[in-house]
């Protein structure tokens, strides 16, 4: 566990050294000509709640591609999003801001993993989807697959089922833990096999050691489109950005062209 | 690169690598081996971002280097 907690902060060092080289020096470029981060005065709330709904919440510019690609980005987005969001929240009233209701067994702790669960289902059903999909990709829809990046996070999210049931099947058997979906029906699954010792403390590293480095990788690979894609629509939703950057791009164009020494 | 955004990208990397110390004490606690071997890593971690940001040369509008012309960056 240690030695999962001191490698966290590299982790997360490495993602954000992607995120500086991959990310913000190209939004350097592109917003430099405005000289702001953000045009705080002639913001236009309106196309900044339309491009966020449009294009973060459900995602209609995928949805030209087609249904099945766009179901696959909602699964794996808003699987990894709420997943990621009942992560925080198991931390908090867990480990954190212990609370009667989040022991296990009890009503909040069955909340957190049912909404665990449910997320990282969702998260898997997509993710299969895409694998398959990918591996019979044409050559227009091959430009949009991330092979690795699936590969990846699947694996991040395997090991999770498995070590959570594991953890299940070693503990006596409890019906109000159907809550927990595939992680019990897993756990049912594998409670012939138990107890296991060895083995769920391998799978309990693997899946938190993947799920860190994981983090690093994004800033790194196309999953740099998580950060990337949002932040740029939303951008391009506003029209002050808009206009700064066609009007960098002409005073470039008009500017007279010099020698490089 | 604008001022606003180089403050963003210094202040959003060193507020997550102290929340980050601060969580992971709560695990291993204070002053032990572990908490040491944490900050060692979040200290070699903002030297690295240090370096990187120091050294990356920022690219000028018009260079092939500064188009975001994949579609996972916009």
């Amino acid at each position: 566990m240690t030695a999962f907690w001191v490698l966290i902060p590299l982790f997360v060092g490495v993602l954000f050294i992607g995120l500086y080289r991959n990310l913000f020096v190209k939004l350097a470029v592109i917003l430099g000509a405005s000289g702001r981060f953000l045009p705080a005065r002639p913001l236009d709330a309106a196309a900044l709640g339309q491009a966020y709904a449009d294009e973060v919440l459900v995602q209609r510019r995928i949805r030209l591609r087609g249904r099945m690609p766009w179901a696959r980005h909602m699964l794996i987005s808003w699987g990894f999003s709420v997943l990621f969001l009942f992560d925080i929240l198991t931390a908090l009233f867990t480990k954190y801001l212990p609370l009667e209701a989040f022991k296990a067994g009890h009503g909040g702790w069955l909340f957190l993993k049912f909404g665990l669960n449910l997320s990282g289902m969702a998260l898997l059903v997509g993710l299969i989807i895409a694998l398959a999909r990918g591996m019979a990709a044409d050559r227009d829809e091959e430009k949009f697959t991330d092979r690795p990046g699936t590969i990846f996070l699947l694996l991040v999210v395997v090991t999770g089922f498995v070590a959570q049931a594991m953890h299940f099947a070693n503990q006596p058997p409890d019906p109000s833990r159907a809550w927990a979906l595939l992680g019990h029906w897993l756990g049912e699954a594998m409670r012939p096999g138990a107890p296991y010792t060895g083995s769920y403390s391998f799978f309990w590293m693997a899946h938190a050691l993947l799920a860190s480095a994981f983090l690093a990788y994004l800033g790194w690979s196309r999953m740099i489109h998580v950060f990337a894609t949002p932040l740029g629509r939303l951008f391009y939703s506003q029209p002050a950005l808009r206009e700064a950057k066609v009007r960098a791009v002409m005073e470039g164009l008009l500017k007279p062209r010099t020698e490089k020494s | 690169m604008p001022p606003a955004l180089r403050r963003f990208a210094w202040w959003s990397f060193f507020i997550t690598e102290a929340l980050l110390v601060l969580a992971a004490t709560a695990y291993v606690g204070a002053g032990t081996r572990g908490f040491w071997l944490v900050l060692a890593s979040a200290v070699v971690a903002s030297v690295a971002y240090a370096l990187v940001v120091r050294r990356t040369r920022e690219p000028e509008l018009g260079e092939t280097a500064s188009v975001p012309h994949r579609w996972y960056w916009f």
